[in-house]
């Protein structure tokens, strides 16, 4: 073998690993000629142009590789442009083009490198529309009304808004990266990465925790009452997205709920028992009443003086019971009664209630003062019963006075409500227990001063009530009282 | 891949031609003569590459190499359709099978060219 042979054997060997080398560049490499023949290229060029290699070999690089936008590589290489590159479209691909010319003997070569973008860019767009996806998602969490907090597989929180900033006093910084154990109580802790886990194995839209008191761990150590609904993301990091929502007021309400239940069916109760205790005295009642009358009947004459007071006593004491019965009666039924409002003329009602107490009054002194009095819807029979009760008792506690006044009549108001007053210039009371005077049995005066049950306040409160209003009481001890009670007034027609 | 380098040989109809390692014409047929213009005795010895275009010289050279590289075929057996030139300078193209054998341990090509239409 000459030595020509050998150098010819190791060049070749030179260019096979050459070849082989170009052949693994994931840029295309290719040569041409000045006319644009392509001499040479590698098998990246073969992908980019989906053609087999030895198609290309030989073949017309500018009708190989016809591309969109300006002068073609080719011919800006032929034309003497001895370097450049640029970005082109081919088909759809973005390529990026890079060339120098080469004096290879005697003839120019070019020498074209072709670096395929399209992934990248496919790649780049794909990452913008992640992004905005991502800082859409970012922003409906943020202005979710609920806290919300995502936490990872291994119960690190990765996500937080605002709302859970404020509801747990935590800043943002304080709670990304750390488990979300921080925010749940102590004692509840170790159950809580099990119910996680448990989660994981099967997640899907529920709410945490149904049927048991859920409570989160605020920074300062208070506890506050939460819902919490967890919903799964689907991604590979098992992400679940809490909502938590701060449901302190909703357990006052529930808890307030539960205790004007708890009292209406105390007071329902109470009223049964009043009615049936009032009921069942009066039978023997009647008896001691029937016995004392017979008692009266025949033996008075075997009874001293001494013996026949008593038994006038015993049955006026008998009567007393009798009307403190009968009004425990008529207490017990205004609660059970349902209303049946009408439109009644209160001046009407008043001078009525008047007519009838004027009978038991005598030689008195009074002077009325019913002015303005309108129309109301309310219950006829049960307002003629409030009436009765006020205006009797002004009358009875202004007996002392000469004349005694008594006023009737509306006071100003709020336009939804019509508030009447009836005030006496009478003995008056101390402010002190004006919260006292409208309870069942409640009497600021003893028995002896006025008589009386103690009923009728109360009961004028529960007729008021029960029509939608209020009563309160003013007064000044040797001053004269007044009561008032408002009634929600009719709605308006609206105005055509 | 039936087609040996002893078929080859054989062959009378289709223009034929042999080479070695080097990629040095060792052997042509009659129909080669009648198509490429050369005579046995002037083209034995000579390189390959005076029937290849100059525009392919350099692909030739590089896939000759990486093939004697490599000892992996990636153009043999297969019919390719490929430009030749005559003694004479013209071009045209041909179709060619390649087939590539080791005789005595030393690399041997062959290559039928069946001639399309010349220009």
């Amino acid at each position: 073998m000459s030595g020509s042979d050998e150098l010819v054997d190791e060049l070749r060997r030179s260019l096979g690993r050459m070849e082989i080398a170009l052949g693994l560049m994931p840029d295309a490499v290719v040569w041409a000629d000045r006319t644009g023949r392509v001499r040479w290229c590698n098998t990246a060029l073969d992908h980019i142009l989906g053609r087999p290699h030895i198609e290309i070999l030989g073949a017309d690089l500018v009708r190989l590789l016809p591309l969109d936008d300006g002068e073609h590589p080719v011919s800006r290489a032929g034309r003497g442009e001895r370097r450049g590159e640029g970005r082109y479209s081919y088909r759809s691909r973005v390529l990026e083009i890079q060339w120098e010319s080469a004096r290879s003997g005697e003839e120019d070569v070019h020498v074209f490198l072709l670096r395929d973008l399209t992934e990248n860019h496919r790649h780049l767009e794909e990452l913008e529309r992640l992004k905005r996806a991502e800082a859409r998602f970012r922003m409906a969490v943020e202005a979710a009304p609920n806290a919300m907090i995502m936490v990872d597989r291994a119960g690190k929180i990765v996500l937080v808004n605002s709302q859970v900033e404020r509801m747990f006093g935590y800043a943002r910084e304080e709670l990304l990266d750390r488990k979300i154990d921080m925010l749940v109580p102590e004692r509840f802790r170790a159950a809580h990465p099990g119910q996680r886990g448990g989660f994981h194995a099967a997640p899907r839209v529920r709410a945490m925790g149904a049927g048991r008191d859920l409570h989160a761990l605020r920074k300062d150590g208070s506890e506050v009452p939460v819902e919490i609904g967890l919903n799964p993301i689907e991604s590979s990091e098992g992400l679940v997205l809490a909502s938590i929502i701060d449901i302190t007021q909703r357990k006052r309400i529930e808890e307030q709920a539960k205790e004007a239940a708890r009292l209406d069916a105390a007071q329902k109760e109470l009223e049964a028992f009043s009615y049936s205790v009032a009921h069942d005295l009066r039978a023997p009642l009647r008896h001691i009443d029937g016995f004392i009358q017979m008692l009266a009947k025949n033996a008075a004459g075997k009874l001293d003086d001494r013996g026949r007071d008593l038994m006038e006593k015993i049955g006026r004491a008998a009567k007393k019971m009798g009307a403190l019965i009968d009004e425990l009666l008529a207490f017990s039924k205004t609660a059970r009664l349902d209303l049946r409002p009408e439109t009644v003329s209160l001046r009407a009602l008043v001078d009525e209630v008047i007519a009838d107490l004027k009978e038991g009054l005598g030689e008195r002194a009074v002077e009325w003062r019913v002015a303005g009095l309108p129309d109301a819807v309310c219950d006829a029979g049960m307002m003629r019963l409030v009436f009765a009760n006020l205006i009797g008792n002004a009358l009875k506690f202004s007996r002392d006075r000469s004349p005694a006044i008594i006023e009737i009549g509306p006071v100003e108001a709020a336009s939804n409500e019509l508030v009447i007053r009836v005030r006496d210039n009478g003995v008056g009371f101390d402010m002190r227990f004006a919260d006292k005077l409208f309870g069942v049995f409640q009497r600021l005066h003893r028995m002896e001063e006025f008589e009386g049950t103690g009923i009728g306040l109360a009961n004028v409160r529960r007729i008021v009530a029960k029509h939608g209003g209020r009563t309160w009481a003013e007064g000044e001890v040797g001053k004269g009282a007044s009561f008032y009670f408002s009634l929600p007034a009719p709605k308006k027609e609206a105005a055509p | 891949m039936g087609m040996t380098l002893e078929d080859l040989k054989r062959e009378t109809a289709i223009p034929v031609i042999l080479a070695d390692e080097r990629g040095s014409v060792v052997f042509v047929n009659a129909a080669f003569e009648a198509a490429f213009g050369w005579r046995r005795d002037e083209i034995d010895g000579k390189p390959l590459t005076v029937i290849i275009p100059k525009a392919l010289r350099d692909a030739h050279h590089l896939g000759f190499s990486r093939f004697l590289t490599t000892g992996q075929p990636t153009l043999l057996g297969r019919p390719l359709r490929l430009m030749t030139v005559d003694k004479a300078g013209r071009e045209f193209e041909c179709e060619h099978v390649i087939v590539a054998e080791k005789v005595e341990g030393r690399w041997m090509f062959g290559a039928t060219l069946r001639a399309e239409v010349p220009r």
